[in-house]
C-alpha cells in the first residue's frame, strides 16, 4: 500500500520524536528486565543458600557453658549449635573475626576456592581479603600460627559482614570474618562461645525460660534484629519496588509523549487521511495504518530494551552478591519477566494510541479534508484570560503556554519525572549522611564502646557506665523487640535532643524517633516490656521522644534500669569512653570503635556517587528527551507564526524568547512538584526497605542537593532548546505563505 | 524614485528541473504611487513581491528601495528593512490564531519604533469592538482588516499586498481595497497590490503585467479610479 511508504517518511522527518521515543522505551524496558531478573535471582540466591546453609533464628550468649545440648534439642524440637569467634587484631587493627565452622546451623558455603579439610586451613570472605590483598593459597598469620587461606566462603549470619550487629554499614578494611576448623579455632586462643539456634517450633520463649532457671542469658539476638542478616532483605526489596515503579513510570510517560506526538501527525495528515475515506478506504484500514506506528515503536524499544536489560542481568546480580557476601547459586533468565517486559510497552502503548487515532477517524472524510475538528480552537482557559494589563511580550507567553494544554501536561509530567529519578540519588545520599552524622556524630560522642561478657560492678574510672539487654513487647498484638539501654543520669557521651534541638537530659524515660514513628508511641504513653534474658516484665512510661533513628531503643535511668530488671544496684555492663581502654578481651564480648562507622560510610561514599551520577545520566536522557520533543511540537505548531514573525522583522532571538523562552515555566513548575514528590515516595521506599527492621530511614534532601539538581535540569533545558533553534532558523518565509490556514 | 529594480532574475532549482520565476526584470516606482501587478498564475508575481518585501532573494540584479540596495543586505539589516519599512497584506490574512485582534496588531506594533496608538488603528480599520475576538471568531473582510491594521500601525513606506481580496466576496473586497487606497492617500505609503482581477487594477496608476517572469507590460493609468466606483 501507497500508505506504508508514509510510515517510514513520516519517522525519518520527525525522527527526533520517535527516536526519543524509542529511547524511552528502551530504558524502561531495560530496567524492568534487569532489576527484576537479577533481583528475584538475588532473592532466590538467598532463600536457597538459607536453606541450604540452615540460617539461625537467633544466636545467644550465656554464662555458664550448655552442657545438655541433645537434651535441649529433643526437648524443644530444634537445633542448637555451639559455636566460638574470636576477634583476631590484625596490624592495622582491623579485626578479622574467625568463627569455628559449623555442622547443622550457618553452614558456610565456598565462593571460590576449596572447603576445610586439613589442619591450620582458614576460609575468609572475599572482600576482606580484597581489602587486604589476600589471595587464596596466601599464608596468613593468626597468633602465631600459619593458616592457609583455602578459599572465600560465606555464611547466611555474616551475608552482611558486620563488626557488631546494630552497626549500619560494614567496612571490609576494618572487618572481616573467616572460618577455621573446631579443633584449629582452640588453639588460636579464647574467644567468645555462643550458640545459634533454630527453632521448628514456635517455642523460644519457652526455652529462653527454661535456659534462664539454671543459667545466666547474657545476650539473645533474633535473626530479625541482627543487622548482618537482615539489611539484604530490605535492599532486595527496594531493588525489587524501584524495578516495577520506575519503568511504569516511565512507560506512562511514552505514552503520554507518544499519544501527543501521534495526534499531531494526525492533525498534520487529516488531509490525506480524509482524501483516502473518500477514495474508499475503510476506517479499520486506516487505523491499522496509524497503529503501526506505536507498535514498530514499542517493538524496537522493548526488544533492544531486554536485550540490554538481559546483559545487565549478570554484572548486577555480580554487584548485589559482592557487596552482600553472598554465593551465586544460579543465574536463572526467569521466562515471565523477559515476556513481560517485552509485551508491557505494547500493553501501555496499543490501547492509548488506538483510543488518540479512532477518535481522530471518527470525523467525516469533509471535516478531515478541512483540516480536522477545532484546528485552532480557543480553550477555555485561553478565552477566560484577561490579559490586558500585561506588555505584549508577556501576553505572548502566558497565551503560548495555555494554548495546547495536553503538551503543557506532558511537560511538566516528564520534567517532574526527570528530576525525581535525578533526586533519589540525591536524597538516598542525604538520607543516609543524615543517618549517619545522627548517629554517629550527634548522638554518640564516644569513641569506643565496651561490652563485657558478665556484669560489672562499682564505679570506673575513665568513662561512662552503660548497661542493656533485649527486650520483647506485644504492639498491636505482635512480638516487637527493643533495646533498653541504662544509661548514666549524667551522662555526657550520648547526646538525644527533642524536636525542638533542646538536650533531654537522662533522668528521663527516652525513646526513639524511630519507634514513636513505627509504632505511633508519644511521650506519657507506656509500654509493657518483657526482658528476653531473666524474662522480668515491667512498664516504661515514655517521658520523651529523641530525634534519633538508631532503631528501637529506649533510654533510661541506670539506677532504675537495674532496680526494675531485678539486676544488682550498680551493675553494668558497657563502658563508653573518649580514649581507648586497656580492658583484656576475654572479658569482652565486644569492642566498638566508632571510626570504624565513619571509615565505613566514607568507603560506600564512592559506590554511592557513581550510582547517583548513573541514575542522573538516566535522568538527563529522559528530561532531554521530553523537553526536546515538547519543544519541536510547540515549533511545528508554530511554524506558520514563526513564519510571520520573520516576515513581521522580529529578530532570531525575538522569535526565541517569545515563542520558547515560556517553556522554562513549565520546567520550574515540574522541578518544583518533583522536590515534595520525590520527599514522599524515598520515605515510603525507605520504610518498605526497612519495614522487617528496627531502624527507620529519615528522608532527606539538602538544600545544595536541591539546587544543584535543578541546574542540572536547566542545563537539560537548555541543551535541549539550543539543539531546537536550529529548526526555527530553517523555517522559510516565503513557504509557510503558500499554506492556506485559518 | 522610491523603488528600482534593474535586471532581476530568479530561479528556482528543484532537482534536476530549474525554473525561472523572474528573467531580467526591471521597474520603478515613485513615492506615493499605487501599483497593481496582473498576470497568470505562476508568472512571477508573489516573487517578485517577496523579493520586494526582502522575504525572498533574488540571484542576480538589483533592488534599491529608498536609496539602499536590499540586495546586498545581510540577514540583521534585511530583517531590520522588513521591520521598519514595509507591511505585507496576503490572501489567507495570516494573523497568529491564539491571539486576539488587538493582540494581533500588536505583534507588529511591539517592535516598531514609533506605531500609531494601537486603540486609533483599530478604530481606522473599523474593527475596534471586535478587538478581543480571536481571528476564527471574525470573517474574512474582518480578519483582513485586522491584518491590514497589522502592516500599517509601524507606518511603513511600503505595503505589499498579495492578492488581498482573493478569499473575500465582492463587497468585503471593495471595502478592503478602499482601506488600502486610504493608507496610501493618507500616509502617502506606495501600495503595490497583486491581483487576478482585471478590474482592481482602475485604482492604481501604475498597472504592471507579468507573464512568465517578465514584464510584459507596464502602464502609467491616467484614469485613477476610487474603490467604490469599480465593479466587476
Ligand atoms: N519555492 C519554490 N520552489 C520552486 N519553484 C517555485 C518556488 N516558489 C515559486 N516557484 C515557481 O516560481 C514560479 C512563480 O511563482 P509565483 O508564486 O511567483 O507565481 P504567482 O504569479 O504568484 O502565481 P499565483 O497567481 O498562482 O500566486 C512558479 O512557476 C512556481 O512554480
Ligand atoms: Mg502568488
Amino acid at each position: 500500500m501507497v500508505i506504508n511508504k508514509m510510515i517510514k517518511r513520516t519517522i525519518f522527518e520527525y525522527k527526533a520524536q520517535y527516536i526519543g521515543s524509542i529511547i524511552l522505551i528502551i530504558i524502561s524496558c531495560m530496567l524492568y528486565s534487569s532489576f527484576n531478573i537479577a533481583m528475584t535471582d538475588a532473592l532466590d540466591n538467598l532463600n536457597i543458600f538459607r536453606i541450604n546453609n540452615n540460617l539461625e533464628d537467633a544466636s545467644f550468649i550465656v554464662q555458664n557453658p550448655i552442657t545438655n545440648i541433645n537434651d535441649l534439642e529433643k526437648k524443644y524440637d530444634m537445633t542448637l549449635e555451639e559455636r566460638k569467634s574470636v576477634d583476631y587484631i590484625n596490624d592495622d587493627q582491623s579485626v578479622l573475626r574467625i568463627l569455628s565452622s559449623t555442622d547443622n546451623i550457618d553452614k558456610y558455603a565456598v565462593i571460590s576456592g576449596q572447603p576445610l579439610t586439613g589442619e591450620n586451613e582458614i576460609l575468609i570472605d572475599k572482600a576482606y581479603a580484597s581489602a587486604h590483598s589476600l589471595a587464596i593459597n596466601n599464608e596468613l598469620k593468626i597468633n602465631n600460627t600459619a593458616f592457609k587461606i583455602v578459599g572465600y566462603m560465606s555464611t547466611p549470619d555474616y551475608v552482611y559482614p558486620l563488626k557488631s550487629e546494630n552497626d549500619i554499614l560494614k567496612n571490609p578494611r576494618s572487618f572481616g570474618v573467616a572460618v577455621v576448623s573446631k579443633k584449629d579455632i582452640n588453639a588460636i586462643g579464647n574467644g567468645i562461645t555462643f550458640y545459634s539456634v533454630k527453632f521448628n517450633t514456635n517455642n523460644s520463649s519457652e526455652f529462653i525460660s527454661d535456659l534462664s532457671l539454671d543459667n545466666i542469658l547474657i545476650q539473645w539476638i533474633n535473626k530479625k534484629d541482627n543487622n548482618r542478616i537482615s539489611f539484604i532483605d530490605s535492599d532486595l526489596n527496594g531493588g525489587v519496588v524501584v524495578g516495577k515503579v520506575l519503568p511504569i513510570a516511565i512507560l506512562i510517560l511514552t505514552c503520554v509523549l507518544i499519544a501527543i506526538v501521534l495526534s499531531r501527525l494526525l492533525k498534520r495528515e487529516s488531509l490525506v487521511i480524509g482524501t483516502l475515506y473518500a477514495m474508499g478506504h475503510t476506517k479499520k484500514e486506516l487505523v491499522r495504518h496509524y497503529l503501526k506506528y506505536p507498535i514498530i515503536i514499542s517493538m524496537i524499544g522493548s526488544i533492544v530494551g531486554t536485550v540490554i536489560g538481559s546483559l545487565l542481568v549478570k554484572p548486577l546480580l555480580s554487584v548485589v552478591t559482592e557487596y552482600y557476601n553472598l554465593p551465586l547459586l544460579s543465574v536463572d533468565f526467569d521466562i515471565k519477566y523477559i515476556i513481560l517486559s517485552l509485551i508491557l510497552p505494547f500493553l501501555f502503548l496499543i490501547p492509548v494510541t488506538y483510543l488518540v487515532i479512532n477518535r481522530s477517524l471518527e470525523l467525516s472524510p469533509l471535516q478531515l479534508m478541512r483540516g480536522g475538528k477545532n484546528k485552532t480552537k480557543v480553550n477555555f482557559i485561553e478565552r477566560k484570560l484577561n490579559l490586558n494589563r500585561f506588555n505584549f511580550k508577556t501576553k505572548f507567553k502566558i497565551r503560548e503556554l495555555i494554548r495546547s494544554l495536553p503538551r503543557a501536561a506532558l511537560m511538566v509530567f516528564g520534567v517532574a519525572l526527570a528530576s525525581m529519578l535525578l533526586l533519589i540519588g540525591f536524597a538516598t545520599k542525604d538520607s543516609m549522611d543524615y543517618m549517619v552524622t545522627n548517629s554517629y556524630s550527634d548522638i554518640y560522642k564516644y569513641n569506643y564502646e565496651y561490652t563485657f561478657n558478665s556484669l560489672q560492678f562499682g564505679e570506673v574510672a575513665t568513662g561512662e557506665k552503660r548497661s542493656l539487654s533485649s527486650f520483647a513487647s506485644k504492639i498491636n498484638n505482635k512480638d516487637e523487640d527493643f533495646i533498653i539501654y541504662g544509661v548514666q543520669k549524667d551522662s555526657k557521651l550520648i547526646n538525644l535532643v527533642d524536636k525542638n534541638n533542646n538536650v533531654i537530659g537522662f533522668d528521663k524515660v527516652i525513646i526513639t524517633k524511630s519507634i514513636s514513628d513505627r509504632y505511633n508511641i508519644s511521650a506519657g504513653q507506656s509500654i509493657k516490656v518483657k526482658n528476653k534474658l531473666n524474662l522480668k516484665e515491667f512498664n516504661v512510661i515514655v517521658d520523651e521522644i529523641a530525634t534519633a533513628y538508631t532503631g528501637n531503643i529506649i533510654y533510661m535511668p541506670l539506677g532504675e534500669f537495674n532496680l526494675s530488671n531485678g539486676y544488682p544496684e550498680n551493675s553494668y555492663l558497657q563502658i563508653d569512653s573518649v580514649d581507648q581502654l586497656n580492658i583484656p578481651a576475654d572479658q569482652l564480648i565486644s569492642e566498638v570503635t566508632k571510626q570504624d562507622m565513619i571509615d565505613g560510610y566514607n568507603t560506600l561514599l564512592m559506590p554511592m556517587r557513581v550510582m547517583i551520577g548513573g541514575i542522573a545520566v538516566m535522568a538527563f536522557i529522559i528530561g532531554l528527551i521530553v523537553i526536546y520533543v515538547v519543544t519541536s511540537l510547540v515549533i511545528e505548531e508554530n511554524k506558520a507564526n514563526i513564519s510571520m514573525l520573520k516576515i513581521l522583522g522580529y529578530k532570531k532571538k525575538e522569535i526565541y524568547s517569545l515563542v520558547l523562552s515560556s517553556n522554562i515555566i513549565l520546567v520550574i513548575i515540574g522541578y518544583i512538584i518533583s522536590v515534595p514528590l520525590i520527599i514522599v515516595s524515598v520515605a515510603s521506599l525507605f520504610n518498605l526497605m526497612t519495614e522487617a527492621m528496627n531502624i527507620t530511614i529519615p528522608a532527606k534532601l539538602n538544600i545544595s542537593s536541591i539546587l544543584i539538581s535543578f541546574v542540572i535540569i536547566i542545563i537539560t533545558y537548555e541543551i535541549s532548546e539550543s539543539l531546537n533553534k536550529r529548526k526555527v532558523m530553517k523555517i522559510s518565509m516565503a513557504d509557510s505563505l503558500k499554506e492556506k490556514r485559518e | 524614485m522610491l523603488i528600482e529594480i534593474r535586471n532581476a532574475t530568479k530561479t528556482y532549482k528543484t532537482g534536476e528541473i530549474s525554473l525561472d520565476a523572474l528573467k531580467n526584470v526591471s521597474l520603478t516606482m515613485n513615492e506615493g504611487e499605487m501599483g497593481v501587478i496582473l498576470g497568470p498564475s505562476g508568472s512571477g508575481k508573489s516573487t517578485l513581491l517577496n523579493i520586494i518585501g526582502g522575504i525572498d532573494r533574488i540571484d542576480s540584479g538589483n533592488v534599491i528601495v529608498d536609496g539602499v540596495d536590499i540586495v546586498g543586505l545581510n540577514d540583521n539589516k534585511l530583517t531590520l528593512y522588513r521591520r521598519n519599512s514595509v507591511g505585507f497584506i496576503f490572501q489567507f490574512y495570516n494573523l497568529v490564531p491564539n491571539l486576539t485582534a488587538y493582540e494581533n496588531v500588536e505583534v507588529a506594533a511591539n517592535i516598531s519604533k514609533n506605531p500609531i496608538d494601537m486603540d486609533e488603528i483599530l478604530e481606522s480599520v473599523g474593527m475596534s469592538e471586535f478587538k478581543n475576538r480571536f481571528p476564527r471568531e471574525l470573517s474574512g473582510g474582518q480578519q483582513q482588516r485586522v491584518a491590514i491594521a497589522r502592516a500599517i500601525v509601524k507606518k511603513p513606506k511600503l505595503l505589499l499586498c498579495d492578492e488581498p481580496t482573493g478569499a473575500l466576496d465582492y463587497n468585503s473586497a471593495k471595502e478592503i481595497l478602499q482601506l488600502i487606497t486610504e493608507v496610501n492617500k493618507k500616509f502617502a505609503t506606495t501600495v503595490i497590490i497583486i491581483t487576478h482581477n482585471n478590474a482592481i487594477s482602475s485604482i492604481a496608476n501604475r498597472i504592471i503585467k507579468l507573464r512568465s517572469g517578465e514584464i510584459s507590460e507596464n502602464i502609467v493609468n491616467e484614469k485613477v479610479l476610487s474603490a467604490e466606483r469599480i465593479e466587476w
